[in-house]
């Protein structure tokens, strides 16, 4: 007769405990840090390079791609603190290629942490990094029923910026119906519509970050 | 793609747990939201087993619907992830399970 184990572990465990350790290495520091996931070329690093504009040396990145790429680059160019991370090949981030970064430079005077991950729909949204909360970025070109689609993150995102809005005219993006799924998954969610291209948004962008509680 | 990853884990977790006994099944559950696709999950499952040298187990893998508690005081179980509340409609709710791939429990032969 085979003997029946209980086990009920998650697949996560593992990964949620060096979070949990990267989660008060931030508290630490009262440095607020999030997780920037969206598909590829929703423009993560393109809303980074804006505020590290507004933030300077005060915005740390660490930035995720499968090749090196050079996000980071153009991230630092902008007068962030910027690293790159490249997974060779895998499609997220895990919190033990986070706790290693943050461990392997001194990162003065950050006050916020993003984390850009790969650009990955699916992937990243069940890998905890520690951060405090996740935002969702998802551009009017990739179509209005992203949201039930990829369920898993619109559920965990705090935030959902609807990027690109100034081609909103050129796509049939129905916006309604993409805000009206998110608040369906997630009830709470704050949704803004930003573009980098002509700044629209930014500000609301900036000011409600400063104010979220951390 | 992740499920690789996830894979991983459980297989560590149940010969883990084996120690060294014969692993004859896995009870799987990939919640609702947890981002994991079942037959992608025992691709990899049977691919790393295989790796291992072990035999490949049978597995039990299910998704099941995630338990819900909405403001209106109710709980229920939800499988369609846009569907509001049963009692009032609502989708300002409590995920109560439905986030994680769970091993929830394993056979392994006598020693
Ligand atoms: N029209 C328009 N184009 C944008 C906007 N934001 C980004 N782009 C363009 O979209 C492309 C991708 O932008 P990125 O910022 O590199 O996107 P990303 O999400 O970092 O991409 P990956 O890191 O590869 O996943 C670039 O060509 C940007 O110039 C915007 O607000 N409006
Ligand atoms: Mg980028
Ligand atoms: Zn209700």
């Amino acid at each position: 007769m085979p003997e029946i184990l209980s086990v009920k572990s998650s697949a996560m465990a593992k990964n949620d405990l060096v979070a949990a350790e990267n989660r008060a290495w931030f508290r630490c520091r009262g440095m607020r840090a999030l997780n920037f996931i969206s598909s590829p070329g929703a423009g993560k690093t393109s809303l980074l390079e804006a505020m590290a504009a507004r933030l300077g040396r005060k915005l740390g990145v660490i930035t995720g791609d499968i090749q090196m790429t050079f996000d980071a680059d153009r991230i630092a160019k902008a007068g962030a603190q910027a690293v790159q991370i490249e997974t060779g090949g895998s499609c997220h981030l895990t919190a033990e290629q986070i706790r290693k970064e943050l461990l392997a430079r001194p990162w003065d005077g950050v006050e916020t942490m993003v984390i850009e991950n790969i650009g990955n729909l699916i992937c990243p949204s069940t890998y905890e990094l520690g951060e405090f909360f996740k935002v969702a970025l998802l551009s009017v070109t990739e179509g209005d029923e992203k949201p039930a689609k990829y369920p898993a993150l619109f559920l965990r995102a705090e935030a959902v910026l609807l990027t690109k809005i100034d081609l909103l005219p050129h796509v049939n993006f129905d916006v309604a119906r993409a805000e009206r799924d998110c608040l369906k998954l997630n009830a709470d969610a704050k949704l803004l519509h930003l573009s980098c291209k002509t700044g629209q948004g930014l500000d609301a962008w900036m000011d409600w970050l400063s104010k979220r509680p951390v | 793609m992740h499920e690789h990853s996830v894979a991983l884990s459980i297989v560590e977790t149940a010969l883990r747990h084996a120690a060294g006994r014969k692993v004859e099944s896995l009870t799987i559950e990939a919640g609702l939201f947890s981002g994991v696709f079942a037959d992608s999950l025992r691709f990899y499952l049977e691919l790393l087993f295989e790796e291992q040298g072990q035999p490949i187990p049978n597995f039990h893998l299910s998704s099941p619907p995630a338990r819900c508690r909405c403001e209106c005081g109710s709980e229920y179980p939800l499988s369609v992830v846009l569907d509001g509340c049963p009692s009032c409609g609502g989708h300002r709710r409590t995920l109560l399970t439905g986030r994680d791939c769970v091993l929830v429990s394993m056979e392994v032969a006598d020693a």
